[in-house]
């Protein structure tokens, strides 16, 4: 479909998306707090009103201390996270005291203090305290609502897994005891906070009354305003309806500065971009990359609901908090003259991750996944429209920019892999913060993805918009599973894409379509006895006759089809579907670059009467919706398509031709973006082109250069 | 026989030249030929590759340098190789071209084969000071990089220069050991000690003595001749490649294989002042 089409179909598509008004939380939270950057110190008082939404009484409710994670090394987030996130052998060495933690020094509810105690519902841990347990005074029956105030001391740990600081920077995040929010099926979230995964609550409103020290810069969630200043330090005041969290960050070095934008859904959204002072003509930059993600968002999946976005730029005592969303708020690369650098400002690593943290405000910040269990869902839909949001505005070869005058590419370069890495779990797989053994980044992130890249380019890119405008549009302030997702896909675009995208989440293994074996071979007529009209020859081993002797009718071609023996070998599953051997008569559909016309017998031989018999096995993951055609290229430049319905584990085609098969490819646009080793998709009878001689040669001298340092130096 | 004989007539300079090159292409050619039937089978058999944009984008890069990792350990043993024979070169050329050598020493190898054992004990000790050196250069970087984080040095202070100039050091101090090295081996074969425990105290007087020609200019032609073959590969994958780059790699070997000779020469020479 044109360019063209498709923006007008966009245009039209953004009337009838609309974000619903900020709906009543059930959930509000009342804070005051003051930092003292000296110690790190967090003095906290906090309101909670909590209406019970269950279907049951409560009696018990269940909060996170998200901070106390970093409180030893003995917490369950160091004993379970994956790689070194909390950079420990670093941090460790550098900061004396590098802890954090959070602790209640009291919960009262109407006036009456209530028992609380940590509880390890997940790994039974002694020495974590991430999640308590606070019991009420009576049972809150469903409807009812109940007011906790807690008195509460805290220590952010010097910059660490995107939250603290120290000196003049701090990045405050998952900070004040929070209730553990309601899982779709009607209870608790009641897990510990582990390394791999992120967050889960439920939709509250917010008004935080934080200090921090005089003339020292701000940025939060939500609408903020400086209320006063006493004592050497600045009181502001933030609020915000409706999101699943709140975090803000300041630095005596940083500034803030807004900027109107008018949406391309209508309305206005004010964005500010949070950096270190002395940058301003970065802000263009940085505002435009995050006003182009808000109309790529709002046009194609749902309108921006909120007022404010604000980008963190850290500067480098907050380089640990790069990259991490939170609602109306989100920290991109880290801010400073790093992208005035030769080497870097030709790229758009940060524009990359603004859009994939700007995304993140879709997913799951309005459309609010749980973390803990389905991390897939909010890092898969994220990296997806990042994608979309740098194909849509810098295209693909160009949207990630240069590196050394090299083009970085918007998709695929993260899924490619080497083939001994296809051995995954399913997407599916849950609890996402026990996720062991394997790349959570391809696990998470490229593989829902490439996915959601592969259905587009399958079914359509229109189609495929549809279904996340449906998605947001029916579970925006809500918290939907994947099911759901797929019961969207599937009233949306029906039972083929929501059946691609489950098979896609539920399959073990990342599918590898390959061409297994091509093999040529000059036709000669087969030894033995063979009719001819009505004499029987004799063929001999050495036999110098007729060389047409024996060859099937059809490969003469007279009427331009060729004819492809095509060998299915069946396919299991709850029942067996038995494989044939199909002759099928395939017309060309074009011609390789380089030859004669279409049908032209172009010679490959001294001997141009002359057949070839070519032999092709291509091999597949074995899915039911992973459709894919499979070209056979030959040497005369005829090209013939086969589609295979991508069932059973090979394919093997039988061809003889007075040309030889000169290369087989499978999925020939690259439509098969989750497939693991694109390159393997294709093979010629011959090798040839200009990298293996060339990069030989250059491979070659880089190790004589090796030889050389050796000789200088030993 | 004949061509040995022709070959004897060349200056020795000259001879010492050529044959370090040829050490440098032939024993590194098994490899090339290796690494260029495994390519052929492997990226010249894929037709993703076929029309794809010099210079390769990131993505191609990517899946190219997938497949060239199955297919290096031929160059890998080839440079292996070429490490030892110039050894033997280096000892055969210092007896050759010694102002002071019989009028009969022409035989670079024959001449340098004795002492490889010597060299290899060398480069024993070379390896223990680089680790030293490495582990120095490391502890003091280490300690830059804790005092940038907690003095908030900026971004680029301190994950780009500071790693720069953690590269830079240590070439050089390599390149101090290398110069270091290469002088104890001179001074082996102009001495012909084999107790190599006496040999670094007569190096340490001659580079006292002169240390601008000993030392500087040593250090200088080494890492020029680095140098410039590390910026002509650059260059030379950055333009897309082609047989032109090769033709010119090859020249630069040569160059590089002049540079090994006046360093060989120049190092007799000053010994010759000395003795």
């Amino acid at each position: 479909m044109a360019r063209t089409t498709i923006g007008l179909l966009l245009i039209m598509a953004s009337f009838a998306l609309s974000a619903a008004p900020l709906p009543e939380s059930n959930i509000s939270y009342s804070i005051e707090v003051r930092l003292d950057p000296e110690t790190r110190n967090l003095d906290g008082k906090e309101t909670i009103t909590w209406r019970n939404t269950l279907e049951t009484s409560v009696d018990s409710i269940p909060m996170h201390l998200y901070l106390n994670a970093f409180s030893n090394r003995g917490s369950s987030w160091f004993q379970k996270t994956l790689g070194e996130r909390f950079q420990e052998s670093t941090i460790l060495k550098r900061f004396d005291d590098p802890w954090g933690w959070t602790e209640p020094d009291n919960i009262r509810q109407d006036g009456v203090e209530l028992a609380w105690q940590p509880v390890a519902p997940d790994d039974g841990n002694h020495l974590d305290r991430s999640l308590i347990e606070v019991v009420l005074n009576e049972p809150l029956a469903p409807g009812e609502t109940v007011t906790l105030d807690i008195d509460w001391s805290g220590r952010l740990p010097a910059a660490a897994a995107r939250t603290g600081g120290y000196d003049r920077f701090f990045f405050i995040a998952q900070w004040f005891p929070k209730v553990a929010g309601v899982r779709p099926e009607g209870d608790f979230n009641r897990h510990q906070f582990f390394g791999p995964t992120e967050f889960f609550a439920g939709f509250a409103d917010y008004d935080v009354t934080i200090a921090i020290p005089e003339g020292w810069g701000i940025a939060a969630t939500g609408k903020g305003e400086l209320l006063r200043t006493e004592d050497g330090y600045d009181w502001h005041r933030y609020q915000q309806k409706a999101v699943i969290d709140f975090a803000l960050a300041t630095g005596a070095d940083m500034e803030n500065v807004a900027t109107a934008h008018e949406l391309a859904t209508g309305g206005q959204v004010d964005i500010h971009i949070f950096q270190p002072k002395g940058y301003e003509h970065q802000l263009a930059r940085w505002t435009d990359a995050t006003a182009r993600s808000l109309d790529t968002m709002s046009t194609r999946v749902l309108p921006y609901p909120y007022e404010t976005v604000t980008v963190v730029l850290p500067p480098r005592a907050g380089s640990r908090a790069i990259g991490m969303e939170y609602p109306t708020l989100f920290t991109g690369g880290p801010g400073g003259e790093i992208w005035d650098y030769n080497l870097i400002k030709e790229t758009r690593i940060n524009e990359g991750v603004i859009a994939h943290e700007f995304a993140h405000q879709y997913f799951n910040a309005i459309v609010a996944t749980n973390e803990f269990e389905d991390a897939f869902m909010d890092e898969g839909m994220t990296e997806y429209w990042a994608a979309e949001i740098m194909l849509e505005n810098w295209g693909e070869e160009s949207g990630n920019g240069f590196l050394l005058g090299r083009a970085m590419n918007v998709n695929a370069s993260s899924m490619v892999a080497r083939p001994s890495e296809t051995n995954y779990p399913a997407v599916w797989s849950g609890p996402s913060f026990l996720a062991r053994g394997y790349g959570i980044g391809r696990q998470f992130y490229d593989r829902p993805a490439m996915t959601f890249e592969t259905a587009a380019r399958l079914f359509g890119q229109d189609v495929i918009d549809d279904v996340f405008a449906a998605y947001a549009q029916r579970w925006q302030f809500s918290h939907p599973r994947v099911e759901d997702f797929w019961a969207v896909a599937d009233e949306v675009a029906g039972p083929q894409v929501a059946g691609m995208l489950r098979e896609a989440y539920v399959h073990p293994h990342i599918p590898d379509y390959k061409v297994a074996k091509l093999e040529v071979k000059k036709y000669s007529p087969p030894p033995g006895y063979l009719r001819d009209g009505n004499e029987t020859v004799f063929v001999d081993v050495d036999w110098d006759g007729d060389k047409k002797l024996g060859l099937p009718v059809e490969a003469l071609e007279e009427d331009g089809q060729v004819l492809v023996s095509i060998l299915d070998p069946g396919h299991t599953r709850e029942t067996r579907t038995m494989g044939s051997i199909e002759r099928r008569f395939l017309d060309p559909v074009g011609e390789m670059e380089g030859t004669d016309e279409v049908g032209e017998v172009e010679s490959t031989d001294e001997d141009e009467t002359s057949f070839y018999a070519s032999n092709a096995r291509v091999v597949g993951p074995d899915w039911d919706h992973l459709p894919v055609i499979v070209e056979l290229r030959f040497a005369d430049g005829v090209v013939v398509r086969d589609e295979w319905d991508g069932k059973g584990v090979y394919r093997e085609y039988r061809i003889v031709r007075p040309s030889p098969l000169d290369s087989v490819v499978i999925d020939p646009d690259y439509n098969i973006r989750l497939d693991i080793v694109p390159v393997n998709n294709g093979l010629k009878h011959e090798g040839g082109g200009a990298i293996p001689k060339d990069w030989s040669r250059w491979l070659t001298g880089l190790y004589q250069l090796f030889a050389e340092g050796a000789a200088s130096w030993l | 026989m004949a061509v040995g004989r022709i070959f004897d007539r060349v200056p020795a300079a000259v001879r010492v030249i050529l044959a370090r090159w040829f050490i440098y292409v032939f024993a590194t050619l098994p490899g090339l030929i290796a690494l260029q039937g495994h390519l052929g089978d492997t990226v010249g058999k894929r037709p993703w590759f076929d029309d794809v944009e010099m210079p390769l984008n990131i993505l191609n890069l990517r899946l190219v340098g997938a497949e060239i990792s199955d297919g290096i350990s031929p160059l890998m043993f080839g440079a292996l190789l070429v490490w030892i024979l110039q050894l033997i070169w280096l000892a055969g050329a210092a007896r050759v071209l010694d102002p002071q050598a019989d009028a009969g020493t022409k035989k670079v190898f024959a001449n340098g084969r004795p002492f490889l054992w010597r060299y290899l004990r060398i480069a024993f000790f070379a390896l223990l000071a680089i680790i030293v050196v490495h582990l120095g250069v490391k502890a003091v970087f280490t300690s830059l990089a804790t005092r940038a984080e907690l003095q908030g040095w900026s971004v680029v202070k301190s994950y780009i220069d500071l790693n720069l100039w953690r590269g830079a050091i240590l070439f050089v101090m390599l390149t101090v050991i290398g110069v270091f090295v290469f002088w104890v081996r001179v001074m082996t074969v102009v001495t012909d000690e084999t107790k190599l425990r006496r040999v670094p105290r007569k190096v340490l007087g001659l580079l006292r003595r002169r240390i601008g020609a000993a030392f500087l200019l040593q250090f200088a032609a080494v890492t020029v001749v680095l140098a410039l073959q590390a910026t002509a590969l650059f260059a030379w994958r950055q333009a897309g490649g082609g047989a032109v780059w090769f033709a010119m790699w090859l020249l630069l070997l040569l160059f590089a294989a002049w540079v090994w000779q006046w360093r060989v020469s120049s190092a007799l020479r000053l010994t010759s002042e000395l003795r």
